[in-house]
């Protein structure tokens, strides 16, 4: 019998990897101060993974198949699909990456007017309110609180080239 | 007779009209700033402490213990009603607290959560004036030793958090002590797991990881649903009534725990280091331990929201008391208060106690009258603000996302923070799809410096005979496995009353 793992087996695998860098790297170090709690920790921690993958694949292994012995936890986040939770990432990651590329003043209120008019807003209302945010970022963060707010690469870019 | 008329001394002065003036507008400040993500009662502090240079003290101090103490009230409210915690004293309501609201009870947790805060801060507060006199010989007792045995135990607290599977409990609990050894090492200097890079070296912003394993599934579960947090037809939650029903609940059903949660928030804010962040899940853990509804725990158990919530108002006065009692800051924010002290020509230590009792005593009613105005505003404030969890789930995505971007640069003013917050959520987000615990990674994080000081401290001093070093070290010694044992300890007992009442039985028969 084929035994396919579920994702909690495959992101056990990526933890597996992780700790074990931890635990290479910790015994590198000189000093027994520098490398005794990492490389304490991560042993623990290295043998718990292996004990979970196994029973991990030991559950599997009596039903056959991995998805029918999903945990309770799981399961609510089960009937939404992985590729919705990836949806919303790649929007929170496109307003990081927006406030790389353009600075906050820009980046935040681009991103709410292009986020609310993608989800059904009217286009003068997402303008609206990604000004009044921005204006309200302006004004609590680089007014009050006196935060150097990031300008972003290509202000400073274009400040370089054009600035003097 | 003398501390007597200190006391005295002090109350007249906090009614002063300007005392109670700075005092209400710092209580304002404190709520709206702790409703910020990420802006944090220590960072309002130290913006503030360029205009206390020279300031009076008996007119500096209530701004700042007002801003301190009433900040983590303001962070319920968004740990509640958004699963934001405001601060990372109000992560661990997160769990209890946005459940409820999921539920449309958040009118409810809020009721919980504000009588919870008001009565353990006026308690703790109440314990304090009792304790100046005696504080520093206790203090005294709690050494390296003792303090290391007292985050081991709280750490196994973890396996309580994940009663469905321990193993991953205490993997996630790995996985936040070994982030919490990237960077410098403490005691030598040295980088560690920073591969070369220099924005390692300090290594990773708790704000930042609170953000990443805490808000951020909950923000991306939000937009991959598409349904708003509270139920859209439970038009009647948030009502004002509610929330003074979940006030009475408190009274008259959580009283026990609600005293529990305060004792050890008191207790843990006396520990030097320990601070808020960390002793909330200790108290969360040991409610959920001593629930009798444990399953509960996780969606939506009132408990789960009074004792942190308890803990966390509780321990302040506590974490003030040994600031002012020995000089030796109990948590983040205190080491800015201390600066604010130094910088107003207050030198904190057992002196202070004695020459500056009055002081004293104005900060710890200060405390008290802080708590109570946020505790007003809080009231009358939350029917409105429960209404944002019936608001659409892209409007709140649209708004917050930004928000907590900008709140992750703001900590320290770098870019990479963004880069390191979208890793930190995608590893939250499958902690959340795959049943990992994310308030165990979150507590070995928070206690992982700290391990690693009291451990080479304790090794240092002792060697491996740091668990017997005194009689408070083998108490806590003994607590560890009771601790991991505690469900099978709790069967076993259970199951010999049970026999004992049917031989009882039997003997009546």
């Amino acid at each position: 019998m084929r035994i396919r793992p579920t994702g909690t087996a495959y992101f056990l695998i990526v933890i597996l990897i992780f700790v074990l860098i931890f635990l290479t790297v910790s015994l590198t170090y000189d000093e027994m101060k520098v490398k005794l709690l990492p490389a304490l920790i991560s042993a623990i921690t290295l043998v718990l993974t292996v004990i979970a993958l196994t029973q991990e694949f030991k559950g599997a292994a009596k039903t056959g198949s991995t998805e029918k012995q999903v945990e309770e936890t799981d399961h609510k986040k089960k009937e939404v699909p992985l590729g919705r939770f990836l949806n919303a990432f790649g929007w929170f990651f496109l307003q990081i990456a927006g406030v790389y590329v353009l600075g906050f003043l820009i980046a935040i209120p681009l991103w709410i007017f292009i986020y609310l008019w993608k989800h059904g807003h009217r286009w003068w209302s997402a303008v609206l309110q990604g000004a009044g945010a921005v204006l309200i970022v302006y004004l609590v963060f680089a007014v009050l609180l006196q935060v150097e707010l990031y300008p972003g690469l290509a202000w400073q870019f274009f400040g370089s080239h054009f600035g003097s | 007779m003398e501390l007597f008329s200190a006391f005295t001394d002090a109350l007249v002065r906090i009614f002063h009209p300007t005392i109670l003036l700075v005092t209400f507008v710092s209580t304002v400040v404190a709520l709206v700033f702790g409703i910020l993500p990420a802006i944090s009662g220590a960072l309002v502090c130290i913006l503030i402490l360029p205009f206390l240079y020279g300031m009076d003290p008996f007119i500096g101090m209530p701004i700042l213990c007002a801003l301190f103490s009433v900040s983590c009230m303001g962070g319920s409210i968004t740990a509640i009603l958004l699963g934001i915690p405001g601060d990372n004293i109000n992560a661990a309501t997160v769990i209890d607290g946005f459940a409820m609201t999921r539920k449309g009870q958040g009118g409810r947790a809020l009721g919980l959560s504000l009588a919870a805060n008001i009565l353990g801060a006026l308690a703790s507060i109440g314990i304090s004036f009792l304790l100046i006199p005696m504080i520093v010989p206790i203090i005294m007792t709690f050494k390296t030793a003792e303090m290391l045995l007292i985050i081991v135990v709280a750490l196994l607290f973890i396996s309580v958090l994940t009663k469905h599977n321990r193993i991953k409990g205490l993997i996630a609990a790995g996985i936040g002590l070994l982030l919490s050894c990237i960077g410098y090492q403490a005691s030598t200097g040295v980088a560690r797991f920073t591969f070369g890079n220099l924005y390692l070296y300090e290594g990773l912003e708790t704000p930042t990881v609170l953000m990443g394993i805490l808000a951020m599934p909950v923000l991306l579960e939000l937009h991959a649903t598409g349904s708003t947090i509270a139920p859209s037809d439970m038009t009647g939650a948030g009502r004002l009534s509610e929330l003074v029903g979940g006030m009475k609940e408190l009274l008259r059903s959580y009283k026990s725990i609600w005293f529990r949660g305060s004792v050890i928030g008191y207790f843990f804010g006396l520990l030097p280091g320990i601070g808020g962040a960390a002793c909330v899940w200790m108290v969360y853990g040991h409610a959920k331990q001593t629930s009798r509804h444990p399953e509960e725990f996780g969606k939506g158990a009132p408990d789960g929201i009074v004792a942190p919530e308890a803990a966390s108002n509780s321990a302040h006065p506590g974490d003030l008391l040994i600031t002012l009692a020995l000089g030796i800051p109990g948590s983040g924010v205190m080491v800015v208060l201390l600066a604010a002290f130094l910088m107003m020509g207050v030198t904190p230590g057992p002196k202070l106690l004695i020459e500056h009792t009055t002081l004293c005593f104005e900060m710890l009613l200060t405390v008290a009258a802080a708590n109570i105005m946020g505790a007003a505003l809080f009231f009358f404030g939350a029917p409105l603000l429960t209404k944002v969890t019936r608001v659409s789930p892209y409007y709140i995505f649209a708004y917050l996302i930004p928000l907590i971007v900008l709140s992750t640069f703001v900590s320290r003013e770098y870019t990479v923070d963004m880069i390191v917050i979208a890793i930190v959520s995608l590893i939250g987000l499958f902690m959340a799809r795959f049943g990992f615990s994310a308030p165990a990674l979150i507590l070995g994080f928070v206690l992982g410096k700290m391990l690693e000081t009291y451990l080479t401290l304790s090794l240092d001093l002792h060697g491996f005979t740091f668990f017997f070093s005194s009689p408070a070290s083998v108490a806590l010694t003994v607590l560890i496995p009771l601790t991991i044992f505690f469900d099978h300890i709790q069967r076993f007992l259970g199951r010999l009353l049970h026999r004992k009442v049917e031989l009882l039985h039997g003997d009546d028969d």
